[in-house]
């Protein structure tokens, strides 16, 4: 190994100035850029501001860099012992002291302007809820890799032991799982939840489309004025048009975005972990070892279940920082190779079909109630006026007595002695496998209206979320909630 | 429809786990209930000087008397906090046990949470402005299930919540 002395306070590589100038302007244009679109659009109106404007800007500027220099010179970090110590704020002073047990996992990460750059971002992350920063922006790669291994070699002893010694071995016994192609990724991106995209497509453009209003007032009410009136003229046949052209445009908003976030991924398996690559701009990458899993999680949609592809995410204890980074995604794979992680990750366990558990079909009027009957009340007012929309309140019902009837079908558990499957869906289907002594808190909820039909439900919160088993026989969840208290204590095993 | 449970368990047979259900659990504090209803009239208090304040003053734009209606709306709701919150307070209650705490409230959704010692990261005591004056803290029990599932037993005596504390603490050390 190289030899990197980590003992000392030291800087992060230089060019970490020049990355934090770069985010905070970023920052800085994101907060005002409807203004300086306001500001370019409308030039004529600032002609006589124009010098104030400009001081403005210049001093914003100097403020930057004043910021970015001080940042940058004040913010320490070395190792000492057996904690990781990071020393940043020049107005308000931090000493950041994370001992190694407490660190959960360390990962680095590179974006278009760190690559360019040759530099890689670490981010450590810390169990437990107490929220702290931990990320340096600039590291060289060989420096980022030492830190790493550093920080990785002590914090979780047992399990790098094992790597260490085997260290040539575990070359040898890393095992590609999973490789995507392009076209696999086009293939898996046909067959996401459209439905779904079109929704964030309207939202986000109902979104961009009253932001930008404001500004472009005039022009925009020319154009919607003659939308409006095309739309009133236009015959069915247009409008089937326009439906499957947005349908279409939210078919290539998904294999943008599948490919875009997993271009030539990669899934390993090594002695102790599991690890993945994939992305187009940014290039991730994510570690979990074995022992770090909370949950596997796997879906499936009516697409994707006709080429019987699933979707997996594997889920270690949760990130301060982006939920995203403590869960691996895997967006398509086949049977087999589920299996054979389930194989990996959950011991060996029988789930006898007597303990398989269906819930109480009273489930059925909740999930009613709040997409069907709330939904419809609260917007009636709309229609009183305009009994032609009123078909779109009938349509909705129709929909959600048919997805609250599936919601109930697929909502189902299975136990055996360490581990539980909780499925749920509606159109598609999602599973849910953990251990039981992964398990952290066990809570029994039961509404009056649950008492009066002799219902409750059991909520298991884990380090990487929470379930509910909604609507089970109260002798049942009493019985389930002892259960799995029993199995927390009774075990020696460590959770991480 | 949902067959009847027997948890079959080869090293232990589940009928002789301690059950939950037969705890003995331990009121917290009367004192805490004035704390919890002086809260709400705290409230109310300032809800109605503000409103009347503007009232008597009629520099307002609109009727006055929608001042009067808007109050006696919000006074019917307070009342009917008030009848909850005593109705709720029966609820309440904690049992401290060898390897766990548990805790229950909630009337119109009742809930029981149970707690594992060797799952609790920290433990921690606050006490509010009003719970000191009645000599009342809240222990706060963190895992690391998130926020939504760390609970806080408010209203217990402090030097009995500082007990508790101490004895949660000595046994999570044990855990380590």
């Amino acid at each position: 190994m190289n030899k990197i002395d980590l003992t000392t306070p030291m800087r992060q590589s230089p060019k970490g100035l020049l990355l934090i100038l770069v985010m905070s302007l970023q920052k800085m244009i994101r907060a005002f850029w409807p203004m300086l679109i306001i500001y370019f659009w409308k030039n004529e109106q600032f002609v006589e501001y124009q010098l104030e404007i400009f001081a403005g800007i210049g001093i914003l500027v100097v403020l930057l860099v004043a910021h970015a220099i001080l940042y940058y010179l004040n913010f320490k970090f070395h190792v000492e012992k057996d904690s990781f110590i990071l020393r940043k704020g020049y107005l308000r002073k931090q000493e950041l002291n994370i001992p190694f047990e407490r660190i959960q996992s360390v990962n680095y990460k590179a974006n278009v302007l760190q690559r360019l750059l040759k530099v890689v971002s670490l981010e450590i992350d810390t169990a437990g809820s107490v929220k702290k920063e931990l990320k340096i922006m600039a590291l060289e790669m060989d420096f980022a890799e030492a830190l790493k291994n550093a920080l990785n070699n002590t914090a979780s002893s047992e399990e790098t032991k094992e790597l260490t010694e085997d260290a040539p071995i575990k070359k040898e016994s890393s095992k590609k799982l999973i490789k995507l192609q392009l076209g696999e990724l086009i293939k898996i991106g046909l067959l996401q939840n459209h439905l779904q995209m079109a929704l964030i497509i309207l939202a986000f453009g109902w979104q961009f489309y009253n932001e930008l209003a404001d500004t472009f007032k005039e022009e925009v009410s020319q154009v919607s004025g003659q939308v409006n009136e095309q739309v009133l003229q236009s015959s069915l046949l247009v409008i089937i048009f326009m439906c499957l052209l947005f349908l279409a445009i939210s078919v290539v908003a998904s294999v943008i975005k599948i490919i875009v976030k997993f271009f030539e991924f990669e899934f390993t398996k090594t002695e102790a972990s599991f690890q993945m690559q994939a992305g187009l701009l940014n290039r991730k990458n994510l570690i979990i070892p074995f022992k770090k899993i909370q949950e596997l999680s796997w879906g499936t949609n009516p697409l994707k279940k006709a080429f019987s592809l699933f979707s997996i995410k594997i889920k270690q204890a949760n990130s301060q920082f982006d939920k995203n980074k403590s869960i691996m995604e895997i967006p398509g794979c086949e049977k087999h190779t589920l299996n054979q992680l389930q194989e990996v990750i959950f011991s060996e366990d029988e789930f006898l079909i007597d303990r398989q558990y269906k819930i109480s079909r009273k489930f059925f009027w909740r999930i009613l109630l709040a997409m069907g009957c709330l939904p419809v009340l609260i917007s009636l007012p709309l229609y009183i006026f305009n009994v032609v929309h009123f078909t779109i309140p009938v349509v909705w019902f129709a929909f959600s007595i048919c997805a609250s009837w599936l919601a109930v079908e697929k909502r189902s558990f299975r136990m055996s002695e360490n581990q539980l499957i909780i499925s749920k869906g509606m159109f598609g289907q999602d599973w849910k496998q953990l251990e039981l002594y992964k398990i952290q808190v066990v809570d029994f909820r039961q509404s009056i209206f649950q008492k009066r039909s002799g219902l409750a439900s059991i909520q298991i919160y884990t380090a990487s979320g929470s379930t509910t088993i909604p609507f089970i026989a109260e002798n049942l969840a009493k019985e389930l909630h002892k259960y799995l208290v029993y199995k927390i204590q009774a075990t020696e095993k460590s959770w991480m | 429809m949902i067959e009847k449970l027997e948890f079959e368990n080869k090293e232990i047979d589940i009928q002789e786990l301690p059950k939950i259900e037969d705890l003995q659990f331990n009121k917290v504090e009367k004192k805490f209930l004035l704390v919890l209803l002086l809260r709400i009239v705290m409230f109310a208090l300032v809800f109605n000087g503000i409103g009347l304040f503007f009232y008597f003053s009629g520099k307002m734009g609109f009727p006055s008397e929608g001042i009067l209606y808007t109050l006696l709306g919000i006074n019917i709701l307070v009342i009917l906090r008030l009848l909850m919150t005593i109705m709720a307070f029966k609820i309440r209650a904690y049992a401290l046990r060898e390897r766990d705490i548990s805790y229950q409230r909630g009337l119109i959704t009742f809930k029981q949470t149970t707690v594992s010692v060797n799952r609790i990261q920290h433990v921690e005591l606050t006490q509010s402005v009003l719970m000191k004056l009645f000599n009342l803290s809240s222990i706060k029990i963190y895992t690391a299930g998130g926020n939504q599932s760390d609970i806080s037993i408010a209203g217990i005596k402090k030097e009995k919540a500082e007990e508790i504390k101490s004895l949660l603490s000595k046994k999570i050390g044990q855990h380590e």
